[in-house]
């Protein structure tokens, strides 16, 4: 019997990756439930999948300890507290939950799997799978589900997206590979870098904000001079920030306006 | 001007539509209205249900989330209850065009001096994007997964153009798109003044991006856009004459 | 005739005045400080949009009394909420299909604890029924909705009981902010008798929850009835459970005649408490010991003193309805279910004789 709970912002995926393990240990004989729960946004809040797998019928699909608790982000870590006892493994994603959450965890939490999920998505994948890396990770934690038999349930579930599949398949090998390997031991998350927020020259300066910026990307196509690109810097939803080319910028504001969460900031400045 | 209205409340950002959403634009330009009209102490803000109810918490403007195509009727009772008030209605395609289109056609009809603000991204957004009154033809939806056909759920509805057939003379009427912010600043701003001069009912539709269920990137929002102003033609749709 | 006549020529103030029952309705509204309603055309209460249209065509200018009549059930009760909103002492009143379509409103003024006021004045049912009478919408009234009945609900007997619980309605509904309901019936409604139109004791202010002039410059209030957690919803019902389980006591109503000595006790509820009532008096005068428990607020229920009541008696419950009040009886009391007889007569009057009927054969039976 296993109960596994994952917990993401809404879009990262959480609840695929459980319909996938529900699959799988279906196709393999199993009894499984699963349940998600979430509120009424389409994107961002916090995104729980209560996911269980035994070899006896299971009766009620929600439960209040789990054996495996997954975390994806920071506004995951208050809500995942009551689950957690000490026979609980938590994988959560150390390159991208901060560390000061993380030692709010120090005193509940006795087994973890320190997983980069992001970071290592970042290096040569994609930010759209980090989701599959924690699935990769926890078919070597799910003993009686076979890797073999998840992939195949991977596979299926985006089979409408063939062109993914080896993407997938890349970043569900990586999940995998870290937790038979463990090369990080420690018990702690990100320590938040400094990241250049404010780009100026002499007669302007273009502002980006991390805390509200979600990464759409509407403000690079409504630059008339494609002044602005996707950068490597990570916003609070954990995707790419917008950065500015001061050469090519003339402060004409279309990116300020465009930008529906007012993540962008153009201060011309009085000569 | 800023990158956020005055009016947007602070503790609440980020706030929760998706990226990309052009309603959220739509509502941080009624945010720049409300500032450059300086109605933030006198404005009632009603939302309805579906992604407008995320904006609860949006705006340092008392606020009521209200339920689905209720936010008219609600809006109606506070300002007859309270005519000094500028009181706004924010809904989308179900709120007004659905479940709510009684209400909304007897408010025009009544010249009830509210401001109805409308947000079509041509789905029921929230729940995951099934067929709206304003979907496409043979544009797909979760519930019309061939594309609707207008021998299962009619014509796409043309809101503006149907009020306007009952309106009063002191009306107000407009549709706008999101991404247009001048254009669209213009008329939500054109449709509170109607209210505060005590001309009459007034509405605006902002047609608005919505990448998620429309399963676009950015750019095939805004493409998306362009087809929907085919179907969906911009401009100032009722005048008052007194103001012509 | 001659003298009813000059008792209405002399009527201004406390004096007794022939009313219909929804006019005693409107005058209690009136009188309470009421400016607004909202309601939709619905037999048996249409006469009350009648005589608040007439008010507010004579009073235009003066009080500010407003009047809309809206394109439905669900307008008029959403409606009803924004003028509350706004601090005005608003009410709506319906029956039937239109108490049905007025529930959504109705839960969201109980999510909200908003302290609108509404006269429902019960007609048969299921569907369109009759235009009549019926004890039929109690489940409506007090459980409608998607919610758990936080609501505070009076049942009146009689149309000088509308007028005094008019007034106290929205004096209730403004102390304790929570929905408050007066449930009549289409009998009350077209009943013509005299009312005394009593100066009420005190009058409770209103407060506007938007647009309050009195809030912290730079506050605003967001108000909404949608949460995102399990934990977030349920912290606030419990919150309201606590505040309605703390004000019961004061705003718990009820009537008990003559069950202390009793064998059996008549339970009862609005208009068939009256004739109950008489069925009772005639019981004594044959020297039977019967009597009547009658409560007036169903929300909150008088449990404590109906419970006091029943211990060794037979009981009998009369309605006008297949046991909606028998079955908010049993939920509220301990009763030896071997001891309870029913009088069930759904959308009908209830005879005298056929109450003397039924309490004879449950005695002559010990």
């Amino acid at each position: 019997m296993k109960k596994i709970l994952i917990a993401g912002e809404g879009g990262q995926g959480a609840q695929s990756v459980a319909e996938i393990l529900a699959r799988a240990a279906n196709e393999q004989g199993k009894e499984t439930t699963y349940i998600p729960n979430f509120g009424v946004e389409q994107r961002g809040g916090v995104s729980l999948a209560f996911l269980q797998i035994d070899d006896k019928p299971i009766g009620y699909p929600k439960f209040d300890q789990a054996d495996i608790v997954v975390a994806m982000c920071n506004r995951a870590i208050e809500q995942i507290k009551k689950f957690i006892n000490d026979n609980t493994l938590l994988i959560y994603d150390s390159s991208f939950i901060d560390d000061d959450k993380i030692k709010t965890l120090r005193p509940l939490v006795k087994k973890y799997l320190n997983l980069p999920a992001k970071a290592i998505a970042q290096k040569g994948l994609s930010l759209k799978v980090a989701n599959i890396i924690f699935l990769g990770a926890l078919s070597h934690e799910l003993g009686d589900l076979t890797a073999g038999e998840i992939r195949i349930a991977m596979n299926n579930q985006f089979k409408s997206h063939p062109e993914f599949q080896e993407l997938n398949e890349e970043a569900f090998d990586e999940g995998l590979k870290y937790a038979k390997e463990r090369p990080d031991q420690e018990f702690i998350g990100s320590k938040p870098s400094e990241i250049q927020k404010i780009f100026e020259d002499d007669v302007k300066s273009w502002e980006r904000f991390p805390e509200y910026c979600k990464g759409c990307g509407l403000c690079i196509i409504s630059c008339p001079q494609k002044a602005i690109t996707f950068s490597d810097d990570l916003n609070f939803l954990g995707t790419n920030l917008p950065e500015v080319d001061l050469k090519k910028c003339l402060a004409c504001e279309a990116c300020q306006k465009i930008c529906p969460d007012g993540a962008i900031k153009i201060t011309k400045k009085s000569s | 001007m800023n990158n956020l209205p005055k009016s947007w409340k602070k503790e609440t950002l980020p706030h929760k539509f998706c990226p990309g959403c052009g309603q959220a634009l739509a509502l941080k330009i009624l945010g720049y209205a409300i500032d450059e009209l300086g109605i933030q102490n006198q404005a009632v803000y009603g939302t309805d249900i579906g992604c407008s109810l995320l904006s609860w918490n949006m705006f340092d403007v008392d606020t009521i989330q209200t339920h689905h195509g209720r936010a008219t009727p609600t809006m109606v009772g506070f300002k007859h209850a309270k005519p000094e008030a500028v009181a706004i209605a924010f809904m989308g395609d179900g709120g007004g065009y659905a479940i709510g289109a009684q209400h909304l056609i007897n408010a025009c009809l009544r010249d009830d001096k509210i401001t109805v603000i409308l947000i079509n991204n041509a789905n029921y957004a929230m729940t995951g994007g099934q067929t709206a009154p304003t979907t496409l033809i043979d544009e797909i939806t979760t519930t019309a997964p061939a594309g609707r056909k207008i021998e299962d759920f009619g014509r796409p509805i043309h809101g503006p153009e149907m009020l306007k057939t009952i309106a009063a003379d002191g009306a107000y009427i407009a549709r706008c798109a999101s991404n247009d912010f001048e254009e669209t600043l213009k008329y939500i701003k054109k449709a509170l003044q109607n209210q505060i001069d005590g001309r009459g009912f007034s509405f605006v539709e902002v047609l608005s991006m919505c990448p998620v269920n429309w399963k676009k990137n950015a750019q095939g929002s805004l493409d998306f856009i362009e087809e929907m102003k085919k179907v969906y033609p911009l401009g100032e749709i009722k005048v008052p004459e007194e103001t012509k | 005739m001659n003298e009813a006549k000059s008792a209405v020529a002399k009527s201004e103030g406390g004096a007794k005045q022939l009313l219909t029952g929804n006019e005693a309705l409107v005058r209690g509204a009136l009188k309470a400080g009421a400016t607004f309603l909202a309601g939709y055309p619905i037999t048996p209460t249409t006469e009350i949009m009648k005589y608040w249209a007439d008010e507010h065509l004579k009073n235009k200018n003066a009080d500010n009394l407003v009047f809309l009549q809206t394109e439905d059930e669900m307008a008029a009760g959403f409606a009803t909420i924004g003028a509350c909103l706004a601090g005005i002492k608003a009410f709506t009143t319906t029956a039937g299909p239109g108490n049905i379509l007025m529930q959504d409103a109705f839960a969201m003024a109980e999510n909200l604890r908003l302290p609108i006021v509404s006269f429902i004045m019960q007609r048969g049912g299921p569907s369109t029924g009759t235009v009549i009478y019926s004890q039929q919408e109690l489940n409506l009234t007090c459980f409608g909705g998607n919610g758990e009945g936080l609501r505070i609900v009076y049942s009146t007997a009689n149309i000088q009981e509308l007028y005094d619980y008019a007034i106290k309605s929205f004096n209730t509904a403004w102390k304790y902010r929570f929905p408050t309901f007066l449930l009549g019936d289409g009998y009350q409604s077209k009943e013509f008798s005299t009312v005394e139109q009593k100066e009420p004791q005190e009058i409770i202010e209103p407060s506007p929850y938007l647009l309050n002039p009195n809030k912290e410059a730079g506050t605003y209030a967001n108000l909404r009835n949608t949460y995102n957690l399990e934990e977030e919803l349920a912290e606030v019902i419990a919150s309201h459970k606590k505040s309605f389980d703390e004000i019961a006591p004061e705003v718990i109503e009820f009537e008990d005649i003559h069950t202390l000595d009793a064998e059996l006790v008549i339970f009862s509820h609005g208009i068939v408490s009256t004739v109950a009532k008489e069925a009772q008096e005639d019981l004594r005068k044959e020297g039977l010991k019967v009597g009547l428990f009658r409560p007036i607020t169903l929300s909150p229920f008088p449990t404590q003193s109906a419970q006091q009541v029943v211990s060794g008696k037979s009981i009998l419950i009369v309605e006008s309805s297949l046991g909606q009040f028998a079955r908010l009886l049993k939920s509220q009391i301990s009763m030896d279910f071997s001891k309870v007889k029913e009088l069930f007569k759904p959308a009908m009057g209830v005879a005298k004789q056929e109450i003397i009927e039924e309490v004879k054969k449950i005695i002559k039976k010990k």
